[in-house]
């Protein structure tokens, strides 16, 4: 059991480091690239960040493997899923669903229940991100007002 | 007085007071100071659910043990988290409000940003005996405080620049370097001040924390009333009608005090004793439920095209208490058909749960949860009190009661059109 709670304590750092990593390296292909939230993704972001800081701290003791268990597994689910809907837009990149996709690729946004889809001219299949994590305003001027000017 | 004059009255006559009012830098920086603190609050929260276990003492429930038994194991902990999240709200409040004034004023931040940590540290800290530093103003009594230090301390550090309060230096001495002395010229001045305000109030036996608490402690104590959830729910709603953001217009002037109320109430949780204030940032969830209750009777009313398809449409939102949708769809912007039970509807939603804490039949909120959680499952978190939610569904049902006569009405006058408009096609 202890070691259960310790993988699941590493790989609760190593999805935060994957989505460091993924922005950052966002950053480095598109330096212009904003990293703003919306107030409410920014409040979805810190409660999932609280659950992880108390996931990673909480000590590995027999009496409280199992509810540990089931913090960190909460944890690890919410933050996997949050790194996927995270959404950065750049000059001339956007990442989206953890790949980065050039901005004359994408042909279309639309807003769907809670989704935002993106068509893009190489494939046929939308991208859909359930309740992004972004900015609506970043969105509207760096990635919707580019498209329509084209 | 027509339906179209009172529009053009409100948008001419009181309007520009109301943006004036919300653009005064104080007030706009006061919204970014709130905001600064969210996250550490959000963080805190988390923390404090899990140091308090929302089940009674002795519960032999599964979960209620094993949750027990995490918060007595990690005590240390957590309540670290605690302590550094919810409970130095003030700190980030300060840091908030320096940025925003600094940002306003195109002033240079760190070095404001360290003046004004300095100044509240030695307004609002002791030194306890036996050494260590007594942070108790770092919290919920500290915020006030921190708002007028975060405001204050930049402006009055660009004043002394702009007014000539600069040591001479000879003209070989070139800019770059001239301008750190005259920062620390400037910063010691301040610094002399910031002591000198800490002596004057300790002369008289204060600190200006208590100084500042003992004068809003009034508008604290009538903000957290039966009177002033009414008024906030329907002043809130008056502004929506007219296709204004209510809640951002009105929680610019409220929500300072809510937030304040909010923090208390977790410092008194965490102290084990009882919340006290009602009417705080997280009771505030509880005047917006009304957007379902609207959805959910039109749902059951609708005969016309026009509201089953808004109905619809705005269901799925106002699951997470998102109203836009139904606000400009049904409409209820400037629809006089439905101003009355509206205001009524929202005036329940804040009166049920206010007496339902005020009488005991459930606790009192203290736990900030996301805004878009469905309410359902908020109202339960906010309080971690089971009894919310059978309050939060009397609520529901006494809402949809009040708006269904109206709605049916409404409905009825929306079919007449669409027969008498299909009739002419």
């Amino acid at each position: 059991m202890p070691i259960v709670l310790i993988v699941e304590k590493v790989m609760i750092l190593a999805i935060y480091g994957y989505a460091i990593k993924m922005m950052v390296d966002f950053k480095k292909k598109d330096p212009v690239a904003k990293f703003e939230f919306d107030l409410l993704s920014r409040l979805e972001i810190a409660v999932v960040i609280g659950m992880a800081l108390a996931s990673l701290v909480s000590v590995i003791n027999p009496k409280t493997y199992v509810f540990t268990a089931g913090l960190c597994l909460l944890t690890l689910l919410l933050a996997y899923f949050q790194s996927r809907r995270i959404i950065l837009a750049g000059n001339r990149y956007v990442l989206l669903k953890g790949k980065t996709i050039a901005l004359k690729n994408i042909k279309q946004l639309r807003t769907g229940m809670f989704t935002l889809k993106v068509a893009l001219k190489d494939q046929e299949k939308e991208l859909s991100i359930y309740v992004p994590l972004t900015s609506n305003r970043v969105l509207r001027e760096q990635v919707e007002a580019k498209i329509k000017k084209k | 007085m027509a339906k179209g004059n009172m529009g053009d009255f409100v948008q001419d006559k009181i309007m520009p007071w109301i943006e004036k009012f919300i653009n005064l830098k104080f007030v706009s920086c006061m919204q970014a100071g709130i905001t600064a603190c969210m996250n550490a609050t959000m963080i805190g929260s988390i923390f404090m659910l899990l140091m308090t276990p929302p089940f009674p003492a002795g519960s032999t429930f599964g979960l209620a043990v094993a949750w027990s038994e995490f918060a007595a194991a990690n005590a240390s902990w957590l309540n670290l988290g605690y302590q550094i999240g919810l409970n130095a709200a003030g700190f980030y409040i300060l840091i908030g409000m320096v940025a925003a004034v600094c940002k306003k004023d195109n002033l240079p931040i760190a070095s404001n940003m360290v003046l004004s940590v300095f100044a509240f540290i030695v307004l609002q800290c002791s030194i306890m005996e036996g050494g260590g530093l007594n942070i108790g103003f770092w919290g919920a009594k500290g915020m006030m405080a921190a708002l007028i230090v975060g405001f204050v301390v930049p402006e009055f550090n660009a004043w002394l620049l702009t007014h000539g309060f600069k040591i001479k230096l000879p003209e070989s001495v070139p800019p770059f370097a001239a301008e750190p002395i005259n920062q620390i010229f400037t910063n010691m001045i301040v610094a002399t001040v910031i002591f000198a305000v800490k002596l004057g109030f300790a002369a008289f036996g204060t600190t200006l924390g208590d100084f500042i608490n003992s004068i809003f402690a009034p508008l604290f104590s009538a903000a957290d009333s039966l009177g002033a959830v009414l008024l906030y729910c329907v002043l809130v709603r008056i502004l929506w009608f007219f296709g204004l953001h209510g809640n951002n217009i009105a929680g610019s002037v409220v929500n300072v005090v809510l937030t304040n109320n909010l923090v208390a109430n977790a410092e008194a949780v965490m102290a084990g004793e009882q919340p006290t204030f009602i009417f705080n940032s997280a009771f505030q969830n509880w005047t917006t439920t009304g957007i379902l209750a609207i959805v959910i009777a039109t749902m059951i009313v609708a005969k016309s095209q026009q509201l089953k398809a808004i109905s619809r449409i705005a269901i799925v939102p106002a699951l997470f208490n998102i109203g836009e949708p139904l606000t400009f769809g049904l409409p209820l912007v400037l629809n006089f058909d439905i101003l009355v039970p509206y205001l009524i509807l929202f005036a329940l939603n804040g009166a049920i749960p206010y007496l339902a804490c005020e009488w005991g039949l459930m606790n009192i909120p203290y736990v900030s949860i996301p805004f878009t959680v469905p309410a359902i499952i908020k109202v339960f978190l906010m309080s971690m009190d089971w009894r919310a939610v059978v309050v939060y569904l009397v609520n529901m049902v006494a809402s949809i009661a009040v708006i269904i006569p109206w709605l049916i009405r409404y409905d009825r006058r929306l079919l007449a059109q669409e027969k008498a408009s299909s009739a002419t096609n």
